[in-house]
């Protein structure tokens, strides 16, 4: 066959690799706010953009889809094209996807800084911004699958099957999450409630650290480890399980965030099963990686790629044994809502995907600019300013879990909780939380000089903006005339493979999601639960926009520290109206679901939570809550109330018919009630104020669940 | 039709053992590809990574 020229694009891979280095800076600069807000929350500066709940999502999300996104993006534009043999299918569709990524991160910034999120984890997205992600999303595959179909090389080398995964499942993971109902342009109610809406989330944002952050990461792993180490994978049929097991097994564990929750227990144990499962390809993916390195690991004294590879694969070993252990309920009962959730989170995201995106930054930026790195010292020093960060930030939270849980559940000898005020567990951890800044400080530290060293990297060399290559075209051949197997025939049709692909991967979406919609059983109607009044409505969606569900949960668990505490556990059909579900995934306060339960354990007047709201601080000096002062000085805007209560009615809401033409006089009415009643207490504020319908949200809630006495009795089946 | 066969599924705590059973026969399959493979084309594949068709530059 004849030889063909053609150039391999590099200029795309410079944007991606460029915007890697600028989000990630912003995304940790971002963390480490909140981390210090941990220490001192006057850090908000008495401003609504800068409070925990605004700007968690904006680090969470500038962390895993800016850095670690565009990170992706650099090493899969610049290991495709070679692995294909072929330039990307299309140069206007990689500017397409450059630009629009870029353009997703910005919008998400600015909406989350505004309090304009869905109060979904990792997919606060309100819903024009889902549209661009599906859209800019489908971009990328299309132009990866593209480039595939025009290779010259006859099988699909392994990395690709994982970008393929990738591309495929967060596509259905996504717009499945997303599907949600406009109320306005900033504003949308999801399709799903309560225990459902649970389910449909965490399998997504499960499945989001499955394959955005993992399964295209060991895509880059299988090229760039090889590339690094200069010697093929140690075994490539190892890869071939590791990649079919991993993907068939990981859509199936999102339940295990929701252990010991409403979700029906049969659920929960499918998440436990496959989660423990899970650790035999990740282990095997880890152990291919460094065994990669046999004979070789005289060199990862000396090149600090190598060095950067080998600890985020250890990472990698250590986030996916930890996991599966966080997923069984025995560890589940402690560990879950405390930080060890956020150390084992960081072990993967610094670890795993921080330090695999710098190694590939450091293996490659040199070579599109036909140069050597500035300083391999300073990457050296990187590396471990880098590994100690990681090592300072983990170690903290790890032990302030173990306080955490310790102090959350103790009894007194006479049976009472010897911790019942919340506070003084956080007290407790605040030495912990400073350590915990430390640890992410000296990691920016390494990020920021990192940055520095590629900077240089860049001046010293030219842009090989085309890069020449030559190969022959790929001869058409029968496959049936070969007599290879069903699978051998998949590896080179990237389409088939891909719909394999996503067959493997609905079969377990399928069987944990559908039957939890449409057998009955699965959620039991508490019938004194009632629909939100629309003042309570209102509430809520603040309650939503403040964000916070990210230090409160609403899940109270069937353990006797936790009702002892709190109240009543968490029953599944006390959420039927909860659009979105706000049970959150961390405690830095409180749960807060039986909060409005009259003389309940929780329970405060409405003039206490005003002066909360008002000043945390003055109420009592430990509190790590932002002040909210805004609540109280801005109107609530009910000229929506009526499109609220509408889409409610859509999605099922027993509201009645006509109510939303006079759902504001009761909005009002309960309105004027509260600012009554605060006045009794000597404080002053119009009936039309947002606090009072995050008042009267607070004040709802439990309400109905002890209405119903005796929660066993009040059950009923639809 | 689907929606009342799922509606009236009995024996839902049985989808452990259902999925559990499912992943091992997809995994048994797996594995007797990946052991099916010719020595020769594993190795062929494993070098991929090498073959970019460009004279690649000098390591760090």
């Amino acid at each position: 066959m004849e030889n063909q020229k053609f150039y391999y694009d590099n200029k795309i891979v410079r944007s991606f690799a460029y915007a890697t280095l600028f989000w990630g800076v912003i995304g940790m600069v971002v963390g480490l706010l909140l981390a210090l807000q941990f220490i001192w929350p006057q850090l908000t500066f008495g401003l609504p953009y800068l409070t925990f709940g605004r700007i968690r999502p904006i680090h969470t999300n500038a962390v895993i889809f800016a850095f670690v996104g565009n990170g992706m993006f650099t090493g899969v534009y610049y290991s495709l094209q070679r692995l294909c043999k072929a330039r990307m299918w299309s140069d206007l569709l990689s500017k397409i996807n450059f630009w629009g990524w870029q353009l997703i991160i910005v919008a998400a910034a600015l909406t989350f800084a505004f309090g304009i999120t869905t109060g979904k984890e990792y997919a606060e997205l309100e819903w024009p911004i889902d549209i661009l992600v599906a859209l800019i999303w489908v971009a990328f595959g299309a132009n990866m699958i593209g480039t595939i179909i025009k290779r010259r090389t006859r099988h699909i080398y392994v990395a690709i099957w994982f970008y393929l995964a990738t591309f495929v499942t967060v596509a259905v993971l996504h717009i499945t999450n997303s599907m949600e109902i406009p109320v306005s342009f900033f504003k949308s109610y999801p399709v799903y409630a309560g225990v459902q809406d649970a389910l449909v989330q965490w399998w997504y944002g499960h499945n989001a650290v499955a394959f955005f952050l993992t399964t295209p990461f060991l895509g880059l792993m299988y090229y760039y480890l090889p590339k690094a180490a200069n010697r093929p994978i140690y075994s490539y049929r190892l890869s071939i399980v590791h990649f079919w097991a991993l993907i068939f097994l990981y859509i199936w564990a999102g339940p295990h965030h929701l252990i010991y929750s409403a979700l029906p227990n049969w659920a929960q144990s499918l998440g436990v099963v496959f989660s423990v499962m899970l650790i035999a390809p990740s282990w095997g993916g880890m152990v291919n990686g460094l065994l990669t390195l046999r004979g070789a690991w005289d060199r990862v004294r000396e090149d600090p790629v190598l060095k950067f590879m080998v600890v985020a694969v250890t990472a990698y070993g250590m986030s996916t044994f930890e996991g599966p252990m966080m997923s069984t309920k025995t560890v589940n009962a402690i560990s879950h809502f405390t930080d060890w959730t956020v150390g084992h989170a960081h072990i993967g995201a610094l670890g795993w995907n921080g330090f695999l995106t710098f190694a590939v930054l450091y293996w490659l930026l040199p070579r599109i600019f036909q140069t050597k790195l500035y300083s391999v010292k300073m990457a050296n020093v990187h590396f471990w300013i880098g590994t100690l960060g990681i090592i300072f930030y983990a170690v903290p939270l790890y032990w302030g879990a173990i306080t955490q849980f310790s102090m959350w559940k103790e009894f007194t000898a006479d049976g009472f909780l010897k911790y019942p005020n919340f506070l003084e567990t956080v007290t407790q951890l605040k030495p912990m939380y400073a350590a915990r800044a430390v640890g992410g400080a000296l990691y920016i530290s390494g990020v920021v000089l990192g940055l520095y060293n590629l900077i240089l990297t860049v001046k010293s060399g030219t842009l090989l903006a085309e890069e020449a290559a030559s190969a022959p075209a790929l001869e058409k051949i029968k496959s049936t005339a070969t007599g290879e197997g069903f699978h051998r025939i998949l590896e080179r049709r990237p389409v088939q493979f891909t719909l394999f692909a996503l067959i493997a991967i609905l079969i377990g979406g399928l069987i944990e999601i559908v039957p939890m919609y449409l057998i009955k059983t699965n959620i039991p109607t508490i019938a004194s639960v009632k629909p939100y009044t629309p003042l309570e409505l209102q509430g809520r969606d603040i309650y939503v926009r403040e964000g916070c569900y990210t230090c409160h949960s609403q899940q109270v668990r069937p353990f006797r520290s936790e009702t002892e505490r709190y109240g009543e556990y968490a029953k599944a059909g006390e959420y039927v109206y909860d659009h979105p579900f706000q049970w959150g995934s961390k405690r830095n306060g409180p749960d807060l679901s039986r909060e409005g339960v009259v003389n309940g354990k929780m329970y405060k007047p409405n003039s206490w939570h005003y002066n909360h709201l008002l000043n945390p601080q003055k109420l009592n000096e430990q509190s790590i809550m932002p002040v909210y002062k805004w609540l109280i000085s801005d109107d609530l805007d009910i000229s929506n109330t009526a499109k609220k209560i509408r889409v409610m009615q859509f999605l099922g809401v027993p509201y009645p018919e006509g109510y939303d033409k006079i759902a504001n006089d009761d909005l009002m009415k309960q309105a004027n009630e509260i600012a009554a009643d605060l006045k009794s207490q000597g404080i002053q504020v119009e009936p039309g104020k947002e606090i009072i319908a995050v008042i009267a949200y607070l004040q709802r809630l439990g309400r109905d669940v002890h209405a119903a006495g005796s929660p066993t009795a009040a059950v009923t089946s639809k | 039709m689907l929606r009342d066969l799922f509606q009236s599924m009995k024996g839902v705590e049985h989808y452990g053992l259902i999925s559990t059973l499912i992943f091992v026969l997809f995994f048994s399959g797996v594995v007797l590809h990946a052991l099916s493979i010719r020595k020769k084309d594993v190795e062929n594949f494993s070098h991929m990574p090498f073959d970019d068709s460009t004279k690649d530059s000098d390591d760090v």
